[in-house]
């Protein structure tokens, strides 16, 4: 077969899914930059309104504590699943009675849908719930999980906690693909833990550590489900983060749809150049 | 078979799935038949035949007192079966009708008909809506009080019939009154005694707090509790659909609105209400009630529908007063989208579902726990003369005096006191919490965020009306 038809082939054989793709994401993100040019009321005709919606958006406060919220809890959500994920991937992977209990424990959060993450963390977060009650059991003042100048690190918190097994289980497998014989090689020169750790684990999981941190700075970054249910992108602006602030414009505060849409595309390029990186290093 | 020769089969098989598939669905997009230019026939109950059987759908705004769903299910299919009439009904929650609404109108597949919800101005402005004069003159118009006409009424005309009056009561722990000796201070005499009412029962009970003060982010009561103070301290928000007609800004309505604040912001600062109503949803000042964290909030009455279900104990030591500023929360009404392909079918449906008074008021408001009052002025006469013979003894006041003293309508721009799209796109995307919110939790200048959203109702304005 030659190598045109062997390539026409190939195509035809994608064709499916690149058909599937045009019409539930090409076409939809076409009509939405079309759209974010636009100026439309509900129900009312589209005209055209040139860059008005992007001016708009990029005069607002709100579209820059969205971006800062939304840097903000995906940097310190992921950093901490992170290390968490790690640390307990190491632990998990020496040998010890009832390891197998454990590391199937430990995936249990993570197993859990976000909505119901969300519903456990009400009861825990609640003035009279399950974090308080442990504070004035320790003799502490109660915290109001939820206010103001909380509710960030409260829902950082939540995703930490629902996030970090999906770490682990990636290291986890990294790590016992790791050849015994390089330690074994290391010991016979001497090497420590630390030196063990920085020169052949973490290069040994490089691949892995940016693969499972850049997917989940993606999903971090998109995470809607968890701060809907619990804050709602509030007390105010305190974790209006880009979803929140896309579906608050389009179905809330504004009811604006060419301006959501406009808001999406400003954000666009933080998505694709995650997108771009992701793709690179599992290409590698 | 050679694997050439396998590879070319499959290949060929992807395409002329694909071109199958293709074709298919460029003609399920073509119409069946040329279309009517006014979507018509056969649209009356005689002309149904076995053949041409119709189909509604509907949409309704779940309540909180679930009688009133089984109440309308149960018109909405008697009154399918008597006309041969297919019904789809869809419940959908007080804080997602609205979007979803938006939604299909942007999608362009509206329900035919809503029951029971909202918003209604932003559809009728942009004359989405089917006009029902008729239906209101059949229901005898003189019956129906003047406040809830208006809410529907546009350029002369009615495109909604509202569902109910939801007049706002306080819900009051009376055992926690008597042990603080505060039974005089009920009912209220003025705004002010709210917050006096609110000290005063405080910590009466350990962990009880004086008030439930709704002031989340995503619910409607932070809205309509704020719009007592703000309506009732003499601020308001629009007098004209113009620009010109925003005067939430201006003199004496700034220091209304700001005197609104003041209350709310000290309330929140001596920790009278408890330290997670800056997070409440519309049921948590109902729950909190239920709970027994509070000892008093204002709500229509569903709280009292709850109390009186779930808990007869708190029920037995609960009492309903007005306010001396009642909010009428019951904005939800029926309409009828333009786009049904039976506007006949469906305004006869609409009539139907108010046709029996006596029905309505038994099955739609007395087994609400009167969480909903009638609109009609004679069913309002039974329950009132119900209540001078003792029939509802939690409630302090007779519930014909709620209408009388309803000022404000939880969607209506005020002073106008008609529902307008600028007024429910603010409360319906929670624009005011937001407002509420930055004064009262994170205590900024007041001053500043009234400039700040009076500018943002400007625009909002001239993005609708122009000028």
């Amino acid at each position: 077969m030659s190598k045109i038809t062997q390539s026409l082939y190939n195509w035809i054989y994608v064709l499916p899914t690149l058909v599937l793709i045009i019409f539930i994401f090409i076409i939809p993100i076409a009509y939405n930059i079309w759209l974010s040019f636009q100026e439309k009321s509900i129900g009312g005709e589209a005209v055209f309104a040139g860059l008005k919606n992007y001016q708009r958006l990029l005069a607002s406060s709100m579209f820059y504590k969205s971006v800062g919220n939304s840097l903000l809890y995906t940097f310190i959500s992921v950093t901490s699943k992170a290390l968490i994920g790690l640390g307990v991937a190491l632990l998990l992977n020496k040998k010890f009675w009832g390891r197998g209990f454990l590391r199937g424990f430990s995936i249990l959060p993570w197993a859990f849908p976000s909505f119901v993450v969300a519903v456990l963390f009400w009861f825990n977060y609640d003035y009279r719930g399950t974090f308080n009650t442990i504070l004035k059991m320790l003799g502490l003042q109660p915290v109001h999980w939820m206010s103001y100048e909380n509710a960030m690190w409260s829902v950082i918190l939540i995703n930490i906690w629902h996030g970090w097994p999906f770490f682990f289980m990636g290291y986890l497998a990294g790590l016992q693909a790791i050849p015994t014989d390089l330690y074994e090689a290391a010991e016979i020169d001497g090497a420590n833990v630390y030196q063990k750790f920085i020169h052949i684990t973490v290069p040994q999981l490089k691949q892995v550590l940016l693969t499972v941190m850049l997917l989940s700075t993606m999903w971090t970054l998109g995470e809607f489900t968890q701060i809907y249910m619990t804050t709602g992108g509030g007390p105010v602006d305190a974790t209006l983060t880009i979803p929140m602030a896309t579906y608050k414009i389009a179905f809330l505060t504004e009811i604006n749809f060419p301006l959501a849409a406009a808001y999406t595309i400003l954000v666009l390029p933080i998505y694709l150049f995650l997108i771009y990186f992701t793709l690179k290093q599992m290409g590698e | 078979m050679s694997q050439k020769n396998n590879t070319k089969i499959i290949a060929i098989a992807v395409l002329v799935v694909l071109i199958i598939a293709g074709i298919g669905f460029f003609l399920m997009q073509q119409p069946k038949q040329p279309q009517p230019t006014t979507p018509q026939q056969p649209t009356t109950p005689s002309q149904q035949t076995a053949t041409t059987r119709p189909k509604l759908v509907i949409w309704g705004r779940s309540t909180f007192t679930p009688p009133q769903m089984y109440w309308v299910e149960k018109k909405v299919r008697e009154w399918a079966a008597k006309n041969n009439v297919d019904v789809e009904i869809t419940w959908l929650s007080v804080t997602d009708i609205g979007k979803k609404l938006i939604a299909a109108v942007e999608a362009g597949n509206p329900p035919d008909i809503v029951i029971n919800g909202h918003p209604v101005a932003i559809f009728a402005e942009k004359g989405l809506l089917i006009q029902i004069d008729d239906i209101i003159e059949k229901l005898n118009k003189s019956d129906i009080y003047e406040i809830k006409l208006k809410e529907c009424e546009w350029s002369g005309h009615y495109y909604c019939l509202p569902t109910m009056f939801e007049a706002t009561w306080l819900h009051v722990r009376w055992d926690i009154v008597k042990k603080a000796n505060a039974e005089n201070l009920f009912p209220l005499k003025t705004l002010d005694d709210f917050y006096t009412a609110a000290k005063v029962l405080n910590q009466v009970e350990p962990g009880v707090y004086g008030v439930g003060l709704p002031l989340g982010l995503n619910g409607y009561d932070t809205w309509w509790t704020f719009l007592h103070f703000w309506g009732g301290y003499g601020g308001g928000m629009l007098t004209d659909r113009s620009v010109a007609g925003v005067i939430m800004d201006k003199e004496p309505y700034r220091t209304g609105l700001k005197k609104a604040f003041e209350i709310e912001r000290k309330i929140w600062l001596e920790k009278l209400t408890p330290p997670d109503s800056d997070q409440w949803v519309d049921a948590s000042n109902n729950n909190a009630y239920l709970q027994g964290k509070i000892a008093m909030t204002m709500n229509p009455a569903s709280i009292w529908y709850a109390v009186m279900t779930q808990n007869p104990a708190l029920a037995a030591n609960t009492k309903l007063f007005l306010l001396p500023v009642s909010v009428d929360c019951g904005d939800e009404s029926v309409f009828i989208f333009k786009t049904t392909k039976y506007p006949d079918l469906a305004k006869d449906l609409v009539y139907y579902l108010y046709a029996d008074k006596e029905d309505y008021r038994k099955g739609f408001c007395e087994a609400s726990g009167l969480y909903a009052l009638p609109i009609f002025k004679s069913q309002m006469q039974v329950i009132s003369n119900d209540w001078k013979a003792g029939k509802y003894p939690a409630f302090g006041e007779d519930p014909a005096n709620a209408v009388e003293k309803i000022k404000f309508m939880e969607t209506a721009a005020f002073p106008l006191g008609e529902r307008t799209t600028p007024s429910e796109t603010f409360r319906e995307g929670f624009t005011w919490n937001e407002m509420i919110q930055r004064v009262v939790i994170k205590g900024e200048d007041p001053d500043k965020v009234i400039d700040e959203y009076a500018a943002k109702l400007r625009e909002e304005v001239k993005r609708v009306y122009g000028g």
